[in-house]
């Protein structure tokens, strides 16, 4: 069977028309066939965080979503929340926090962190944790990570 | 609606359901589900509604567990809900599951199921002949079985809860963390009386200690109308673990071992329940 399925999805602010296999997992579609390789591919059944995305403003495990459910969506790479140069405030911060040790839980971290920020920037330190607890960091770096996103969530409510 | 159902009919129960994804993807990725027709079921209208409902609640199936968990309206109302679906899983299984995947995929475990258990919510199951209103406590026949014959769960009825009422969840599990699939799991709703002192109402609902969510009818039976401080929490709780828990030992804990948690999370359960 070579069904295949035409999806528009705007990824990292791009429309793009793609044609999906039924069975395409949307980390895939980014991973294999857009080279957006910062999603990564870790554990693949949804429990260790690393190929986080956002979609539609909600961070999901885009290793359990299937590209054609996205068809209609917004997604967001970790590619795509620098702007003009510029990092993100939770890059940035983990840069300053050395939050970042091997790297391979970074991208999920951060987009997990941004999706909890977004939606709540008065996250607090339990927030965060809960939050955070579907991503794994193997390096167990988690002290650095909780204290980078905890400082930008300061930041975004403007005090220090 | 109607084109789910003509295509669950058509393809002769060859037809797996794909609302949130976060079972079945695993399921296919590992090989046990294969080669079937995936029904996309999660835009489908109404599917994706949550609402009040007199002094209840009617959650649409596909509704995502992270979005009740945090509805303020599900905060308010049914604080008890609220807390079972906030350790459902991580954020981001949270944002996809919904409930009624997590119903009908009749995992013992189910995170959602002891708390509806306790909340005594019935299921609106919707089929070629018509549409049904099934007892939560009803709809499980096995471990990933239901009663649904080719139908879809469309909504999860919770009704209202008496004012004076209070609830608690607790899961037990390996990381203590939302990720975890419960080792042993309860959810109590119990509602004293004016002077405080008698259960007037008791509800035991327990995961992953039977081979489907169950209610603790002999613990409850034990509790009502009996002194809130006296030794009747002692008796459900032994009660619970000895009568109405029939646990198997698998990878995640020994049978008796999931007794031996039942009582303490019953007893504890009874007792915070006691304290407010």
């Amino acid at each position: 069977m070579n069904i295949t399925h035409n999806i528009r999805v705007i990824i990292n602010g791009q429309t793009r028309e793609i044609s999906v296999a039924p069975n395409e997992t949307l980390q895939d579609l980014l991973r294999y066939r857009l080279g957006l390789v910062g999603t990564k591919s870790g554990c693949e059944t949804g429990d260790c965080g690393a190929c986080t995305v956002i979609v539609d403003g909600k961070a999901v495990n885009s290793c359990l979503v299937l590209a054609v459910e996205s068809n209609g969506s917004s997604v967001t790479t970790i590619e795509g929340i620098s702007s003009n140069g510029e990092l993100h405030p939770l890059q940035q911060a983990f840069i300053d926090h050395g939050a970042v040790q091997c790297g391979f839980c970074t991208p999920g971290m951060i987009l997990a962190a941004k999706s909890l920020l977004d939606e709540d920037p008065n996250a607090n330190e339990k927030d965060i944790r809960l939050a955070l607890a579907g991503n794994l960091c193997r390096c167990t770096g988690y002290v650095s990570i909780l204290k980078a996103v905890a400082a930008v969530g300061k930041t975004l409510r403007g005090g220090k | 609606m109607e084109e789910a159902l003509s295509l669950m009919e058509k393809l002769d129960g060859g037809v797996s359901l794909l609302a949130g994804g976060t079972d079945l993807l695993v399921a296919m990725k590992d090989g046990r589900l294969r080669h079937r027709t995936l029904v996309d079921i999660k835009h489908i209208s109404n599917l994706g509604a949550m609402r009040p409902e007199d002094a209840g609640l009617c959650l649409g199936a596909a509704v995502n567990t992270r979005t009740i968990a945090r509805s303020p309206l599900v905060k308010e109302r049914f604080p008890l809900l609220s807390q079972a679906l906030a350790v459902l899983g991580s954020m981001q299984i949270g944002n996809r599951a919904t409930i009624g995947g997590n119903l009908a995929n009749a995992s013992p475990a189910a995170d959602s199921a002891p708390a509806l258990l306790a909340l005594e919510a019935s299921v609106k199951l919707v089929g070629p002949q018509g549409e049904r209103l099934v007892p939560l406590e009803n709809f499980f026949s096995g471990p990933g079985k239901t009663v649904l014959e080719r139908e879809l769960l469309t909504e999860i009825h919770v009704p209202s809860a008496p004012d004076q009422g209070r609830g608690v969840f607790y899961k037990l599990g390996p990381r203590g963390a939302p990720e975890d699939i419960c080792i042993v799991s309860v959810a109590v709703f119990a509602v004293p009386d004016a002077s405080k002192r008698i259960w007037t109402d008791v509800r035991i609902a327990l995961g992953a200690v039977a081979p489907t969510p169950i209610r603790a009818r002999n613990a409850e039976k034990a509790l009502l109308g009996q002194l809130i401080e006296g030794r009747a929490a002692e008796d459900a709780a032994r009660l619970a673990a000895e009568k109405d828990a029939r646990p198997i030992s698998d990878i995640r804990g020994s049978a008796s071992y999931r007794r031996a948690m039942v009582k303490i999370l019953v007893a504890r359960a009874l007792e915070q329940l006691s304290e407010r």
